[in-house]
């Protein structure tokens, strides 16, 4: 499941190199958005997860072959109230993940919405997942595998049904995610720029010139 | 050799021999001055306009009044430097004179140059091994070289205006064949010769004798102690000094540029060390373990050498006048030495105050072992979480199964499913036939994942890929979410990552407060942009 699409191996990577991506979760309130990074960050289950005000930030590392990719995490909230502030996260993403519940069919509505919406607005490079989670309560299902399967082929998304209270496939869809992100050295910097540009002409947004993280240097 | 070279008053240009100076200047300008008439007419005409324009001016200034000039006017105009007159005035054509200054220094250079060369030519003939050593031949051989003037035709000595007799001797310059008295004769001795023709010919001491008053020999060709000298001319020996002295500058490093290239070389190397030492102090002053203490300690004491070196070679090069008395300190040789030693006090600040110290050893291990204890007892923690998660889910399956048991019994089928079965329940649902094992060993992996990941170590997957125990989250203060829960979302969230900033910097997670700190900066910026949008 993980090797849909293909993962790309960076070519020729130097050893241990470092790279740090931003990566935003999305997708209508209650689907399990923030029981998912829990899980991936803490490898923790809360039964009774708070709803999320905001955006809630998290970071984790993963070692991928000779790269070490540090994920800039933001959870966003799902409630409708704080609709306005998922731009001012996914703009800057390299990599997002919508998530729906796969008991519930308006979720993957929802989920529709907001891959269309990260198509358009998003920057053009960004590594989308579409998750459908919460797939331990299979007996309760309402949206088929093969139809979300088949959505996410034709958007070219990756796709993967997870549980966070099982932990089932949630690493495997950030590796994959990880797999799938450039992992060239300019990875961070030209893309954001080229993004800055194209924002800042096909939208009134005013870019924020996000830095990456780049080691402290002595200039001397 | 000889056969190249012919002296006499050759036109440059064309190479003719003109037996007089009076000649070879008539000669010059009937044929080689067309090229130079050009510039002159082209200068004059430039001076005749100049002159027309400055005259016309003041004539009209004047006519246009119709008055006669009264007193106060001539003054003015007999002053001609009314400064009113100066200020509209724009500036006119200009002209570089540097090409005209070129050429006439060149031309001077160069005639220096080519007398030199005379006399070094000459000299080479004088100290050639071949040269008669029998006084009478020797003057012969001598003769043969330059042209000595003939004694009637100087009655008195061109430098000190002194009339010859028989107590004022004549005497030739052996390079140049001029007449002097003994007085204003020089005495060169023949090693200082040898150097001038051999750059390689080792010498010390002074090129020219002392005279003693009462040497007034005739036949001076031995020095006081024994050595070969020669007599020539005030003109010829400041000809051959200024060589002399030009080839060594050339030569020679001056002292100021070889204690700079030390410092130089100082502040490479320094240069090279800083981005070495830098990560290392970062990672020993968390107690990390990653970089060797003494290693770091060698660096830092190469680097502390390397900055007291800079300071010690740049403070010597600003002193370094002041010292030696005999040349006069030169303004901006002065400037110069100041600014190196603006560069190298400049350096010194940006890097050695800013070189951070090392903990010392106590330090450093104190250091080291509250990381070491901090990381235990985080790993405590967390396994403990695991443990707790684990049980609560070992719980939830023996529920689940004692359920399905039971409803299995109502069915009628007491049979337990195997483990195989129970996986693939619990597991993903759709997967290909044969996928069954490998769906089970992820499954399972998960949960042995959220063990060993809380140990600390690094779980990793048949890829050899996996996860770090670098994950970070943020507490959530309940308190200040309910607090601003009636606030714009924008306001909200802006708080709520003040209060991750304040956490990560207490967990010293560096790089989530960049990132946390570049964020706020972005809501602030679109908050503002939004209360813009709204307020027009």
């Amino acid at each position: 499941m993980a090797s849909r699409g293909g993962p790309q191996r960076p070519n020729g990577a130097s050893q241990g190199k470092i790279c740090q991506f931003k990566l935003v979760l999305l997708g209508e309130s209650a689907v399990g958005k923030s029981s998912l990074v829990l899980r991936f960050v803490k490898g923790q289950f809360h039964e009774y997860q708070e709803s999320t005000i905001g955006a809630a930030f998290l970071t984790q590392t993963v070692c991928l072959d000779d790269t070490t990719v540090k994920f800039e995490i933001w959870d966003t909230a799902g409630q409708e109230r704080y609709h306005s502030l998922a731009p001012m996260y996914y703009r800057g993403a390299q990599a997002a993940i919508v998530v729906y519940d796969i008991t519930n069919p308006d979720t993957f509505g929802r989920a529709k919405t907001w891959v269309k919406e990260l198509q358009r607005q998003a920057s053009p490079n960004i590594v989308i997942a579409l998750s459908g989670n919460k797939a331990d309560l299979a007996s309760k299902r309402m949206v088929e595998y093969d139809e979300a399967q088949a959505y996410a082929e034709e958007n070219s998304l990756l796709f993967m049904e997870t549980s966070a209270k099982t932990a089932m496939n949630v690493n495997d869809i950030f590796l994959a995610i990880a797999k799938k992100l450039p992992k060239s050295e300019a990875s961070g910097t030209p893309q954001q720029r080229q993004q800055e540009v194209l924002l800042f002409t096909s939208n009134a947004y005013s870019q924020s010139r996000r830095q990456t993280e780049v080691p402290c240097r002595f200039t001397g | 050799m000889s056969a190249d070279i012919i002296e006499g008053f050759l036109c440059p240009i064309c190479m003719k021999d003109l037996g007089t100076v009076s000649q070879l200047q008539g000669h010059f300008e009937e044929e080689h001055s067309s090229e130079d008439k050009a510039v002159f007419q082209s200068l004059k005409g430039f001076f005749d306009k100049a002159k027309k324009k400055i005259l016309g001016d003041r004539v009209e200034e004047v006519s246009p009044n119709g008055e006669p000039r009264t007193s106060g006017d001539i003054s003015i105009v007999l002053s001609g430097y009314d400064p009113s007159w100066w200020e509209d005035q724009e500036l006119g054509a200009s002209r570089s004179h540097i090409d005209t200054f070129k050429a006439v220094r060149d031309a001077r250079v160069d005639f220096f140059v080519v007398e030199t060369n005379k006399l070094l030519i000459r000299l080479d003939k004088l100290l050639s091994p071949d040269a008669p050593i029998d006084p009478k031949k020797r003057k012969a051989y001598e003769r043969e070289i330059v042209r000595w003037v003939p004694d009637s035709e100087v009655p008195a000595c061109l430098n000190c205006g002194k009339s010859f007799s028989l107590f004022t001797r004549r005497h030739h310059c052996r390079l140049c064949g001029g007449i002097m008295c003994d007085k204003c004769s020089e005495i060169m001795a023949s090693s200082y010769a040898q150097k001038l023709i051999n750059p390689a010919h080792s010498f010390a001491g002074e090129g020219f004798l002392k005279r003693s008053n009462s040497n007034t020999s005739l036949n001076s060709l031995m020095g006081a102690d024994g050595e070969a000298v020669m007599r020539v001319c005030r003109t010829c020996r400041k000809l051959l000094e200024r060589r002399d002295k030009m080839t060594e500058l050339r030569n020679t490093i001056p002292p100021i540029v070889q204690i700079y290239n030390k410092m130089k070389q100082c502040i490479r190397e320094a240069e090279q060390i800083i981005p070495e030492y830098m990560p290392m102090v970062d990672s020993l002053s968390q107690g990390e373990t990653v970089y060797n203490y003494r290693q770091a300690q060698i660096l830092r004491t190469k680097l502390v050498k390397l900055y007291e070196a800079v300071d010690q070679l740049s403070k010597k090069i600003l002193v370094l006048d002041l010292r030696s008395e005999e040349q006069t300190s030169n303004p901006r040789q002065v400037l110069l030495q100041k600014s190196i030693r603006i560069y190298a006090s400049n350096f010194m600040q940006d890097n050695m105050i800013g070189l951070q110290s090392l903990p010392s050893e106590e330090e450093y291990n104190k250091l080291r072992q509250a990381r070491a204890a901090e990381i235990q007892r985080r790993i405590a923690a967390e396994r403990r979480a695991a443990m707790e998660a684990q049980d609560r889910e070992k719980k939830e399956r023996a529920e689940k199964e004692r359920e399905r048991l039971a409803k299995e019994a109502g069915v009628g089928s007491g049979q337990p499913l195997s483990p195989d079965e129970e996986g693939r329940r619990l597991g993903h649902r759709r997967v290909a036939s044969g996928g069954d094992v490998t769906q089970k060993k992820k499954f399972l992996g998960g949960i042995v994942g959220s063990k060993t990941g809380a140990k600390g170590h690094t779980r990793t997957d048949s890829d050899g890929n996996g996860m770090t125990s670098g994950g970070w989250k943020p507490v959530e203060d309940p308190q200040r979410l309910s607090r601003s829960s009636n606030a714009d979302p924008m306001l909200q969230q802006m708080e709520i990552i003040r209060g991750y900033i304040k956490q990560a910097r207490e967990a010293h997670r560096f790089d989530e407060v960049t990132m946390l700190e570049q964020n706020l900066r972005d809501l602030a910026e679109e908050y503002r942009r939004q209360q813009q949008l709204t307020s027009s």
